[in-house]
């Protein structure tokens, strides 16, 4: 009979159309919300375990996290919900990286799998920063310029004194004004020191401890990094993307000081080298956190 | 008069929902039918009726417009212009009478109260499908065979709630999954693998 064959046709080549044509819709659909009046009803009494068709048709409605929990509840429902079919799409979709190594490597593994650890994965990566137990007022700045015979400047500030320049990152102005000797113009071989104390004298990390050279000119400026240690689990050899940096800008000493040269003002940071930002406050304290307080 | 304001005017006579279906799929393209081919065909036989088989040979007589408004393969069968009206009769062997006659229900009420508001229909929806869970999934398998997509959308919205957000051993009660089948080390792997959903 011509209709039978036709209807029985076109229901095979359209349950095969309907499964693929939903997949790509189930993620722009809106969901009716019946939970209530079906809820309402104690499922166990009216439900009975699905058959497999309606298994492997659902399974292609469903979100990936919908369907790793469906996948885990039964042995029928693994096997029709864990195909690698209904998980490459989500795989290739969420995490392209990952999608090439079902086929590149000699030991098998199911797309499934691969979605689970590839999601923990980023919520490995995505790490929440420490709590911040230190504020600025708990600090003590100590920087200090000397050169071979004398001290060119030495300032102590107490962090809550401190100015941000500029304001959200952690670079501070430490001194400026007519505070320290005045030198003769020449270049001069300076050591210059940052500490970080803990009020109260509890604990100190020194910033910056080193040599080098300041021309000692009327307007001229000097920069100064050193490189600041991890602080994190791996030895010395794994460096920190950050440096501890200071700013040293001079001036004419004044009429008095017969063309002598003061230092004027005088800055100090922590400036990473990824991208040569300093950072923002928040991350130099909970740097220093791990070095004052732990 | 000139033929573009003929057409306006018979687009004009038309009911809303049948002027929406002036653009209709054809063979995979979209083709615009001319409303005064779908006014002069309604013209003919306003209420025609179609005859559905279910596989207990039961025969159910339903509105044309409904079910091809609703289920693709039905639209499909009638556009191919071989279904004779005096004569045939659409065979579904796969779909037995109880869920016919419910997907007949579904597809009837909804051509007819498509104005309603939204709260109305999804209540009404609600109700519908207050049925024992064989009758959920026959009514599942029926709408997959004729394509019907928003009873589809429904049932399988229905389902996705009855998993989403659960835990496994709550999901194993709705559905009354006595025997999970695995193999201790099995279950072992997956409560390591996914220790939230237990």
């Amino acid at each position: 009979m011509v209709w039978g064959q036709y209807a029985n046709f076109q229901c095979f080549s359209n349950s095969v159309k309907n499964v693929v044509g939903t997949t790509e819709k189930a993620h722009f659909r809106n969901e009716l919300i019946l939970s209530e009046p079906q809820m309402d009803n104690p499922p166990s009494a009216t439900l009975s375990p699905p058959p497999w068709e309606v298994l492997v048709l659902v399974a292609h409605y469903l979100d990936p996290k919908t369907l790793a929990i469906a996948s885990c509840v039964s042995n029928s429902w693994s096997s029709s919900m864990s195909s690698d079919h209904l998980w490459i799409p989500f795989l290739t979709a969420h995490f392209p990286s990952l999608s090439n190594l079902p086929s590149s490597s000699a030991d098998a593994v199911s797309c499934r799998r691969l979605f689970g650890i590839g999601h923990s994965a980023v919520k490995r990566r995505r790490k929440n920063p420490t709590k911040l137990k230190l504020s600025l007022a708990d600090l003590v700045f100590a920087v200090s310029i000397s050169s071979a015979d004398s001290s060119v400047f030495s300032v102590t500030k107490s962090g809550e004194s401190l100015v941000m320049d500029p304001p959200g990152v952690f670079r501070f102005d430490v001194g400026f004004g007519s505070d320290g000797a005045a030198v003769e113009e020449s270049l001069k071989e300076v050591k210059i020191t940052w500490n970080v104390i803990l009020k109260g004298w509890r604990e100190v990390f020194t910033m910056m401890s080193c040599k080098g050279k300041i021309n000692f000119v009327a307007g001229a400026e000097g920069w100064f990094s050193k490189e600041l240690p991890a602080p994190g689990c791996c030895s010395s050899a794994v460096g920190s993307a950050v440096v501890a940096d200071m700013y040293v800008g001079l001036m004419c000493g004044g009429k008095r000081s017969n063309g002598k040269v003061k230092v004027n003002k005088v800055s100090v940071g922590i400036l990473s080298v990824v991208d040569w930002r300093y950072i923002s406050v928040q991350d130099g304290l909970r740097y220093l956190q791990h070095f004052l307080l732990t | 008069m000139e033929l573009l304001c003929i057409r306006q005017w018979i687009s004009g006579l038309l009911p809303t929902w049948l002027s929406a279906w002036c653009i209709k799929p054809v063979g995979g393209a979209l083709v615009r039918q001319e409303p005064e081919y779908i006014l002069l065909a309604l013209m003919g036989s306003p209420l025609k009726k179609i005859m559905l088989c279910s596989s207990e040979k039961e025969i159910f007589s339903v509105e044309e417009q409904v079910m091809v408004q609703h289920s693709v393969i039905i639209n499909n069968m009638i556009e191919d212009g071989s279904y004779n009206h005096e004569e045939s009769k659409i065979p579904l062997d796969c779909v037995d009478s109880k869920t016919l006659k419910k997907v007949i229900d579904y597809c009837t009420h909804h051509t007819h109260h498509h104005n309603d508001n939204q709260e109305d229909l999804e209540a009404w929806d609600a109700q519908f499908l207050n049925v024992d869970s064989n009758g959920l999934y026959d009514l599942l398998m029926a709408a997959n065979y004729l394509e019907i997509r928003n009873l589809l959308d429904l049932i399988y919205g229905t389902i996705k709630n009855m998993i989403k957000g659960k835990k496994i051993d709550e999901i194993r009660r709705i559905f009354n999954i006595k025997d999970h089948g695995f193999t201790p080390e099995e279950e072992e792997q997956n409560r390591k693998e996914y220790p939230h959903f237990y």
